[in-house]
């Protein structure tokens, strides 16, 4: 019996158990890419890459059909540019003056205000863009307020609370000594902030930016209500589509040709997150 | 720290500028349509000319700057929200937000679709493939939703019967087993109410509904997969060479605009320019259109 117990209890059964629930974790990744590579072959075969990834026009229910997914690249691109540098200007300087300058009591009850907008599901978001960012637009600068400054707004929103808890890690992570010596010398505490301090933390204030970036070029709830999902060029005050916001919008209905179309712009939304993973990795190697 | 107020500083003046460039009027019309693979908009851009057809092609004009919405239920509040918008949903879905335009004269109502006078309306069919025309339960349904039990259960859901004067219905005895119907999400509403009242005549049946679009739907019975279509459309030629299709209700597709617009009535051409984007302005839809705009 206690060799019975004994066997369950033994380093390497549970070794063996830990390693088979790391490999669990990994194949939903492999069967994902998996999916969606079978899934997007035929539009590519049929439609040829080049053609899908310049096209610039999205017509799913003419015939014969057209799939181009150009415009709609550029549109998460810049939507999502939009929302970063809203983002990081408000969230840089919020981390800032949370590390800095903040009282711990005070700064306390901002962290849990943050971290509150951060539980906020982004669909609730998104409506809160219909309700109130639109109408703000359209009676500020006219047109009819689903853009992609609408949108830039929503979306940096969405993503300002990983922004500011990414940056104070990378603020708090430069050795304190640096602030001290600088004060010593002389210098002002906001010179020693910002010419020190900042630039101490520039590497992983980078890759803070890059790592946000990815979760934002996959935000689709609250893009799909603002956005307004016209297929064109994107302008500031015009309406935009984006490739999340394709997807979620026709995955519904679609079947043949469209439906492998759908995996496909998934598929250029993957390479894209997988490019900037990349390069995130990159820049903390050089950390 | 300068360098940041020197950043935020030309954020907003290219803000300023970028705004500057766009120049859309007060009277531009904001116009409002469905996805792609949405049965209401492909009936819509039929009917309305946007969606023409040319031998074997088929071309798509709809305006390239036109907001595309979800679902019907987006459509209705978008358009309630904005003052310049113009939308299209189903009649039933429409609620008390948006104000409903006549077309070419006709108000959009029960009347007016059955007699056919309101132009822009769609069948929603019950379609049967080989599998489905030998089926007993199938059939069977299918007599359930013609007959005066089932358009009664049409007309309460909102949407115009095909027949007001349906012969009551007579169950076939003893069926048992289960049929799947797929299609359409258009008809999701009638098809809950209906599938309840069928349970209580045929307790021993189970149907398996699965909404899937209409396009999708009639391609699974085309495979035998499902025994029942569910279509919000009409069926194409080639599909009507296996297919046998029993229309159960029609659906009115309502033109909607802002109750703050004056406008009363549209013609069909006029509904094909403004969705084409040949018309970019109230103002050019009659006298005395211009929607107000309170900015």
């Amino acid at each position: 019996m206690d060799k019975f117990i004994s066997f369950f209890l033994r380093d390497s059964f549970i070794r063996c158990v830990l390693s088979f629930c790391t490999i669990l974790c990994t194949i939903p990744i492999f069967l994902m890419f998996v999916f969606i590579i079978h899934q997007a072959w035929p539009a590519f075969q049929h439609i040829g890459v080049l053609e899908f990834l310049v096209g610039t026009a999205w017509k799913p229910t003419e015939v014969p059909p057209h799939f181009g997914v150009f415009f709609m690249i550029t549109g998460s691109i810049v939507v999502t540019l939009i929302a970063m540098i809203f983002a990081m200007a408000i969230g840089l300087g919020t981390s800032i003056y949370l590390v800095f300058f903040c009282k711990p009591r005070i700064a306390e009850f901002i962290n849990q205000a943050i971290s509150l907008l951060s539980s906020i599901p982004s669909v609730v978001f998104g409506f809160w863009g219909i309700m109130v960012v639109v109408p703000a637009i359209r009676n500020i600068f006219g047109g009819n307020g689903n853009s992609v400054l609408a949108a830039g707004i929503v979306l940096s929103i969405i993503i300002l609370p990983t922004v500011i808890s990414l940056n104070i890690a990378a603020l708090q992570a430069v050795p304190r000594q640096y602030l001290e010596g600088a004060l010593a010398l002389g210098s002002q505490p906001e010179e020693a902030i910002f010419s020190i301090m900042l630039r101490a933390a520039k590497p992983a204030i980078l890759n803070a930016f890059i790592l946000t970036l990815g979760r934002a070029i996959g935000e689709t709830t609250a893009v799909v209500l603002v956005a307004g999902n016209a297929n064109i060029f994107p302008r500031l005050l015009k309406p935009v589509r984006t490739l999340t916001a394709n997807i979620a919008l026709e995955m519904g209905y679609a079947s043949g040709l469209h439906y492998n179309a759908i995996v496909a712009s998934g598929a250029v939304l993957f390479v894209i997150v997988l490019i900037l993973n990349l390069s995130a990795k990159n820049v903390r190697a050089r950390i | 720290m300068k360098k940041i107020s020197l950043f935020v500083l030309s954020l907003i003046a290219g803000t300023v500028l970028f705004s500057c460039m766009q120049g859309s009027g007060d009277d531009t019309i904001t116009v409002v349509s469905r996805e792609a693979s949405s049965g209401t908009r492909t009936a819509f851009d039929e009917m309305t000319g946007v969606a023409v057809k040319q031998g074997n092609e088929v071309k798509d004009s709809l305006f390239s700057e036109a907001l595309i919405s979800g679902s019907s239920g987006s459509v209705g509040m978008t358009v309630a929200g904005e003052p310049n918008a113009i939308g299209y949903t189903s009649l039933a879905s429409a609620g008390t937000g948006p104000k409903i335009l006549s077309v070419n004269g006709i108000m959009p109502s029960m009347q007016t679709v059955s007699d056919g006078s309101y132009p822009l309306h769609r069948p929603f069919l019950l379609v049967l493939g080989e599998a489905g025309k030998t089926n007993s339960v199938a059939q069977d349904f299918v007599n359930f939703v013609s007959s005066k039990e089932g358009q009664d259960i049409v007309v309460a859901a909102g949407y115009v019967p095909v027949r007001t004067d349906a012969p009551a219905f007579s169950p076939a005895a003893d069926l048992s087993g289960k049929i799947v119907l797929s299609g359409s999400t258009s008809v999701e509403p009638v098809m809950a109410k209906l599938q309840e009242a069928y349970k209580t005549y045929q307790p021993n049946v189970q149907l398996e509904i699965q909404y899937v679009g209409s396009t999708a739907g009639l391609k699974d019975v085309a495979s035998d997969k499902a025994q029942i279509g569910l279509s919000s459309r009409d069926l194409t030629a080639e599909e009507l060479v296996t297919l046998q299709a029993t229309p159960f209700a029609h659906d009115a597709i309502a033109v909607i605009v802002n109750k703050k617009n004056p406008l009363n009535d549209i013609t069909t051409a006029q509904i094909k320019s403004v969705y084409t984007g040949e018309i970019r302005n109230w103002s050019a839809l009659g006298d005395g259109t211009a929607a107000e705009n309170n900015s």
